[in-house]
C-alpha cells in the first residue's frame, strides 16, 4: 500500500494519532512485505472484512497474548468488550491456562451459576435441572415453586443489563436457558449479527468507516427493558409512572402517537361500517330464526350465537367502548423497540450513549366485562364457524406445547395460531413473540417463535426444561396461593388461572 | 481464582497524552495492526499447505498454540519486534 508521510516535529509525533497509526502501519505493511504469495493470499482469506468480525479478531489477537503471558491489564469487571480493554476472562492457575475461543469467553458471564443451575457453556459439568417427570410427551402442570436456576434480579441487571418493571400482580423472571437460546440475551452479550436495522442505520447516516460501526452498534454500552404492563393491551393509559420515567421520551411519545392513531382510525371505522354491518346483522338474524324454527339450532344456541352478533353489532350503533378499541389494536398484546443509538445522561451528569431494546407485554386484566367476552366476539365466530361451541377449553398446563399450536401461511403478520382457535393471546407466546423480534420481523417472528416451542418440547422430552425460560408469577389473591406461570396465560379467560413457561 | 485480563496497546506502546476523543479509535486500529502483524508473523511459521487449510484466524492460532514449540515465547518476540520496529519508525 502506498502512502505519503509528511515530516512532522518530534513534539507532535506524542500528540498526533495519525502519527502513531502511521508508524504501526509501517511495522504491518513491513511484514507484509516479507511474505510469500501465498501467504498473502491466505492472510487476505483470513483477515475479516467487516467491523464486528474485526472486533473479534481484535479480542482474539488479545487472547492469544494474554495467553502468552502478554497481558498488561486487568479489570474488576467487565461485561461488554469494550475500547480500549481487548482481553477475555481467565482462570488463572499455576499452568498455563487452555486455549478458549475469544469471542465466546469475551462475552461469557463471569458469575458461577447456582446450585442447581444449567451451565451456560456448552459442555454442563453439573447435572441440569430435571423437569418434572418427563414423559414421551410435555407433561401438563402448573409449576407449585419457581425453577432453581432464574437469573437474580442483581445478576440481570449488572450483568445483562435487564432490567424488569414488574406490575403489583405480576412478576416476570427469567431462567438461565435464556443465556445461550434467547436472541435478546445473544445481542446483550454482543454474539449477534448485523441486522437489516444496522445497516438502515448506517446508510441514513452515512456511516462506511469500520470504526463507525464498530463504535456504534459493539461499543455502546447494551440494555433491555421488559415493562410489564398493567392492562389487557399495551397502551399508554396503563403504563405506571415509574415506567414512563424510565423510557425515553420519544419512545413513549411515539407509542402514544400510534396508538391515538389507530384509535382515531378505528373508531372511524365503527361509523363508516354501521350501515353494512346493520344490514348483515338482519341477514343473519332472519337466517338463524328460520333455523331455530326448522329444528336446525336448538334455542339455547340460537340465544348464544345472537348474543354474540349482539355484541358484534352494539359498538357500531352504540358507539364503541374502550375494550372495543383495544380488541382491534395492533401490537395489543406486546411491543417490541428496536435498539437504537440513544443519547443518555450518566448520574454523574456525562453524556454517553448506549443502545436500548424496549419489551411490552399486557399483563393485565380489564375491569370491563366485555373484555372477558372477547372470545365470544362475532370476529372470532365468523371466523370459526362452528361458533362458540368451537372454543376450545383451555388445557392446563405450564409447558407450552407445540401439539396446541399451528402455522398459518395464509396470515402475514401472526400465523401462530392455537390450534383450534385463531389467536394464541398467551404471556408465554407474547413475550417469545417480542424477543424474537430482535432477530426478525413479520411474518418470520410468529415462525420462529414456533420453532423456539418446538425445540423447548423437544429438550423437555430429553429431560431439560431450560428452554422454558421464561416465568411469570401472579399473585394469589383471597388467600390463594401465589402462581407461577411458566410462559402462557390464556388471558381472556378466568384471570385466576393461567398457565405457565 | 478468576480473574480478566486484557491487553492495552497504548499502554504496551507508551502512548501517553492522547486527546480522550482519539483514544478509542487509536486504541481499535493499533490493535488492529497488532492482531494483522501476529497473525502474519503466526503465518509465516507454518507450513505453506497446512496454511491454506485454514478458515479463520482462529484455527490459525489454534494450531499455532498447539503444534509450534514454545509459541507463546514466540508471541513475545514477536510484540517486542512491533514495538522496537514502531518505536523506530516514530522517530525516524
Amino acid at each position: 500500500m502506498a502512502e505519503t508521510i509528511s515530516p512532522v516535529r518530534p513534539e507532535q509525533l506524542r500528540q498526533s494519532p495519525d502519527t502513531h497509526l502511521r508508524a504501526g502501519l509501517r511495522v504491518t505493511e513491513r511484514a507484509r512485505s516479507q511474505t510469500t504469495e501465498k501467504q498473502t493470499g491466505v492472510l487476505d482469506r483470513l483477515l475479516p472484512k467487516s467491523a464486528k468480525l474485526k472486533l473479534a479478531q481484535l479480542a482474539l489477537a488479545a487472547t492469544v497474548l494474554v495467553n502468552a503471558g502478554c497481558g498488561n491489564i486487568s479489570a474488576p469487571e467487565i461485561r461488554v468488550p469494550q475500547l480500549p480493554f481487548f482481553g477475555t476472562e481467565q482462570t488463572v492457575e499455576p499452568t498455563k491456562a487452555p486455549y478458549t475461543p475469544t469471542v465466546e469467553a469475551t462475552a461469557t458471564p463471569t458469575a458461577q451459576p447456582t446450585k442447581t443451575a444449567e451451565p451456560p457453556t456448552a459442555t454442563p459439568t453439573k447435572e441440569p435441572t430435571k423437569p418434572p417427570t418427563p414423559t414421551a410427551t410435555p407433561e401438563k402442570k402448573i409449576p407449585t415453586e419457581l425453577p432453581k436456576d432464574i437469573i437474580s434480579k442483581e445478576d440481570l441487571e449488572n450483568k445483562y443489563g435487564v432490567k424488569i418493571f414488574n406490575t403489583p400482580d405480576v412478576e416476570m423472571m427469567i431462567r438461565e436457558g435464556a443465556i445461550e437460546n434467547d436472541p435478546i440475551f445473544q445481542w446483550l452479550q454482543f454474539k449477534d449479527e448485523p441486522t437489516r436495522k444496522h445497516r438502515e442505520y448506517l446508510k441514513e447516516s452515512n456511516t462506511t468507516d469500520d470504526y463507525d460501526v464498530a463504535q456504534i452498534f459493539w461499543q455502546n454500552p447494551r440494555h433491555l427493558n421488559v415493562f410489564l404492563v398493567n392492562g389487557p393491551v399495551v397502551h399508554p393509559k396503563f403504563f405506571s409512572e415509574e415506567m414512563k420515567a424510565a423510557m425515553d421520551p420519544g419512545l413513549l411519545s411515539g407509542i402514544q402517537n400510534d396508538i391515538t392513531r389507530q384509535e382515531m382510525k378505528i373508531r372511524q371505522d365503527f361509523v363508516t361500517g354501521q350501515p353494512q354491518m346493520k344490514k348483515g346483522y338482519e341477514m343473519i338474524m332472519t337466517r338463524l330464526e328460520e333455523e331455530k324454527k326448522s329444528g336446525k339450532i336448538s334455542e339455547e344456541e340460537f340465544n348464544a350465537t345472537k348474543e354474540a352478533y349482539d355484541d358484534m353489532l352494539r359498538p357500531y350503533i352504540e358507539g364503541p367502548t374502550d375494550q372495543d378499541v383495544y380488541k382491534r389494536l395492533t401490537h395489543a398484546s406486546g411491543l417490541f423497540s428496536y435498539p437504537l443509538p440513544e443519547r443518555v445522561t450518566k448520574p454523574d451528569g456525562q453524556k454517553a450513549q448506549e443502545l436500548k431494546a424496549n419489551v411490552f407485554i399486557a399483563v393485565g386484566e380489564s375491569n370491563e366485562p366485555a373484555y372477558k367476552e372477547r372470545r365470544l366476539s362475532a370476529t372470532r365466530i365468523m371466523l370459526e364457524p362452528n361458533g362458540p361451541s368451537s372454543i376450545p377449553i383451555r388445557s392446563q398446563h405450564s409447558y407450552l406445547d407445540p401439539e396446541d399450536f399451528r402455522i398459518d401461511n395464509g396470515d402475514q403478520v401472526y400465523p401462530l395460531k392455537s390450534k383450534n382457535y385463531n389467536k394464541t393471546g398467551s404471556i408465554g407466546t407474547t413475550a417469545r413473540h417480542e424477543f424474537f423480534h430482535m432477530i426478525s420481523g413479520h411474518p418470520d417472528t410468529d415462525k420462529l417463535v414456533f420453532e423456539s416451542i418446538q425445540k423447548a418440547a423437544e429438550a423437555f422430552k430429553n429431560g431439560s426444561d431450560k428452554l422454558y425460560y421464561f416465568v411469570f408469577k401472579k399473585k394469589g389473591k383471597d388467600g390463594k396461593p401465589d402462581e407461577i406461570l411458566v410462559t402462557q396465560k390464556e388471558k381472556s379467560e378466568d384471570s385466576s388461572s393461567p398457565i405457565a413457561a | 481464582m478468576k480473574q480478566l485480563k486484557g491487553f492495552d496497546p497504548l499502554l504496551f506502546l507508551e502512548i501517553k497524552n492522547v486527546d480522550p476523543k482519539d483514544r478509542n479509535k487509536l486504541s481499535f486500529e493499533l490493535m488492529s495492526q497488532i492482531s494483522e502483524f501476529l497473525a502474519i508473523k503466526t503465518l509465516q511459521l507454518i507450513p505453506g499447505e497446512k496454511a491454506e487449510e485454514f478458515n479463520s484466524l482462529e484455527e490459525l492460532f489454534k494450531y499455532a498454540q498447539e503444534n509450534i514449540l514454545n509459541f507463546d515465547l514466540k508471541v513475545k518476540q514477536f510484540l517486542d519486534e512491533f514495538k522496537k520496529e514502531y518505536q523506530k519508525n516514530l522517530n525516524g
